[in-house]
């Protein structure tokens, strides 16, 4: 049947009618359960705003009285805390999803995808941050020291972001309102990102020359993305019983700017890029570096290569890149003695290296089907 | 020929595969031998706590010996400023034993007139702190300051076992090894030189319920008290934790049904591929 009204054609086609193969298995999930998990984060994140004040002498007795006090306050912090976990889990799983499939075939989506995974980590570290306790207060002063190898306007902006110079209550204040703005904006984002992906529908690994032999996103897909709900009561079980086996002890020390911590680590999510930044002894290099590590995969989305999948091969790069990631994360925790001084850069080397092989493939495999 | 070659070639690259994944498996297991060893300190043992497991809950009798032995020993250096006398009642204490133990306390206020007076406590107080800032607590202390208590259990790796192993770790100094004026030396400690002395002694304290007093009984009963003084939501989070993951079965099941009866058409198809008249395959010429 067909509606006269245009915005429910618009949406109808997308999410009810949308073509899709046959073949989409439970790892196409994992966008649908980031959708879930990122409106999650947003309603307990929004219960926690209302008790927490960005002052440097309060901001860590406001985060005890949540958990002391507030009726159900430690639940809503629990769940925060690892439904950001929780996040990168299925947002690593997504990614790894995508080279599989190669799903930089689709551009728009690819380029969207990698933004959001940028604004959100940005937006964990700042909630790392809001706890002001010692990882929190130490790990800002190193990041945003990092912002001052930009030419020219490097000091300046970090001066900006210091609200002063150096971290301070000022600068709780300025996260605390970027960290509850920045989830609203990776909201909208994320819509455009589910819109290019289906204004052409998913990739398969399944060839199939039109739609003559699909079936509709709804119900189908619909059904199976409900699948998502056993994940989450299985997260919710978890997070009650292991609330903070994520987190670092370091966590429930209060920030003193007279003292640091034996060894700063971040948070799990971000130990790769933690082990790239600091197996390069240089700086500005190591920022780069660190950059790089990220903005390499939007090269990926320069190429125009619709049709040539080397399966196999791209399936064994990838796994090994899955195993070079997993190594460097391990290696972002060691602490900075030998060997771990070797093997910080030797694997970088190797997930740049995976990376751009994988790039060069990509770009090189059309010309054998020429 | 050909596949016998293909077959053999498989089989010998699923074994080298399988040496070099058994391989890096045991460099990485050596490694973490390795990072474990590194630190300065010595590594707490691993203690069975009655509160240890995912479903286990305090045991509440120890917290209160536990919160004595806290009243009594380390109240005189350590605050725990999260901590009210009114998180006690019905957690591990009647209201009216809540009621006394902040009456027994002497809380710093203001009277009516603005001057200084020390008052009895009341449930809405926090436990005091014995010092007036962090400062004076440090200068009392030959320059440590004594760390607030609320969320020790949870600030320290290793966590209620390092708690138990530090406050029964004291004994005497290596030889080398120097121990400045009001310091000891205890190896669970980083760098080994603490500036808190040996607190805990066999009858040390008198339990009301009359356990026996001892070191080890009296480190076990501080460290759960603690655990409890950092997590009074413990109990609750496990019983709910139970609650959903008996729920989690027939939520899945409902799930699983929902969607294979959407699919059953999908994936109960058949393609029949038959000749249309008109349409016939061209003969043979």
């Amino acid at each position: 049947m067909k509606i006269n009204n245009s915005l429910l054609n618009f949406v109808n086609g997308m999410l009810v009618t949308l073509p899709s193969s046959k073949t989409l298995t439970l790892s196409w999930n994992f966008g649908s359960m980031l959708g879930m998990v990122l409106i999650f984060q947003i309603l307990t994140g929004t219960f926690l705003a209302f008790y927490y004040t960005p002052d440097s002498l309060m901001a860590f007795s406001t985060v005890q009285y949540i958990m002391y006090e507030v009726n159900f306050g430690w639940v809503f912090r629990i769940f925060h805390f690892n439904g950001a976990s929780l996040f990168f889990i299925f947002l690593y799983l997504h990614i790894f999803k995508g080279l599989f499939f190669m799903s930089y075939r689709l551009k728009k989506v690819w380029m969207s995808g990698l933004t959001i995974y940028l604004l959100v980590m940005m937006e964990a570290f700042m909630g790392y941050v809001l706890v002001w306790a010692q990882m929190s207060f130490w790990a800002a002063v190193v990041i945003t020291s990092l912002l001052s190898v930009i030419p020219i306007w490097g000091p300046t902006i970090v001066t900006w972001i210091w609200s002063g110079f150096g971290v301070t209550g000022a600068t709780l204040k300025f996260f605390f309102v970027l960290h509850f703005l920045l989830p609203w904006a990776i909201l909208v984002i994320v819509l455009g990102h589910l819109i290019f992906l289906h204004s052409t529908g998913s990739t398969s690994s399944l060839y199939c020359h039109g739609d003559y032999d699909k079936v509709c996103f709804s119900p189908e897909y619909l059904g199976k993305d409900a699948y998502n709900i056993v994940i989450w009561l299985l997260f919710i079980v978890l997070s009650l019983i292991y609330p903070f086996n994520l987190g670092d002890a370091e966590m429930f020390i209060e920030a003193d700017p007279m003292m640091s911590p034996v060894h700063i680590v971040p948070e799990w999510y971000f130990l790769f890029a933690y082990a790239i930044l600091r197996a390069i002894p240089n700086k500005v290099l190591g920022v780069i570096a660190l950059l790089m590590s990220i903005v390499t995969f939007y090269f990926f989305a320069l190429v125009n290569n619709y049709t040539s999948c080397l399966t196999k091969l791209n399936k064994f790069l990838v796994f090994m890149f899955i195993i070079s990631s997993t190594i460097l994360s391990w290696l972002g925790q060691c602490t900075v003695e030998d060997p771990f001084t070797i093997l910080s850069p030797l694997f970088s080397f190797i997930y740049f290296g995976l990376a751009y092989l994988m790039l060069f493939i990509f770009m090189s495999s059309k010309l054998l089907f020429k | 020929m050909q596949r016998a070659v293909v077959q053999g070639s498989k089989r010998g690259l699923a074994a080298l595969a399988g040496v070099t994944a058994a391989s890096g498996m045991g460099l990485v297991y050596a490694l973490e031998n390795s990072v474990s060893a590194s630190g300065d300190n010595v590594h707490p043992y691993a203690l069975p706590w009655a509160h240890s497991g995912p479903f286990s809950s305090f045991d509440i009798a120890s917290v209160r010996r536990g919160y004595e032995v806290y009243k009594q020993v380390c109240a005189a250096c350590h605050s725990m400023k999260f901590l009210h006398y009114r998180h006690f009642v019905d957690t591990i204490m009647t209201e009216e034993e809540a009621k006394a133990e902040a009456a027994d306390a002497l809380i710093n206020d203001v009277d009516d007139k603005g001057a200084s007076i020390q008052r009895p406590g009341m449930l809405t107080d926090k436990l005091p702190n014995p010092y007036p800032n962090k400062k004076a607590a440090a200068a009392a202390n030959n320059g440590a300051a004594p760390p607030d208590l609320s969320l020790m259990a949870l600030a320290r790796h290793g966590g209620d076992d390092y708690v138990f192993s530090l406050l029964t770790g004291y004994l005497e100094a290596p030889a080398g090894v120097k121990v400045d004026d009001g310091k000891a030396y205890n190896p669970y400690f980083p760098g080994g030189i603490i500036s808190m002395p040996q607190q805990l002694f066999d009858e040390g304290i008198e339990y009301k319920d009359g356990t026996p007093a001892t070191m080890s009984q009296q480190a076990k009963d501080v460290s759960a008290f603690m655990h409890w003084a950092a997590e009074p939501f413990h109990d609750t989070r496990k019983k709910w934790a139970l609650k959903i993951a008996a729920l989690i079965p027939f939520v899945a099941v409902v799930l699983i049904y929902g969607k294979r009866h959407i699919w059953s058409f999908t994936k109960s198809q058949k393609f029949l591929f038959k000749t249309v008249k008109g349409r016939e395959p061209p003969k043979a010429q």
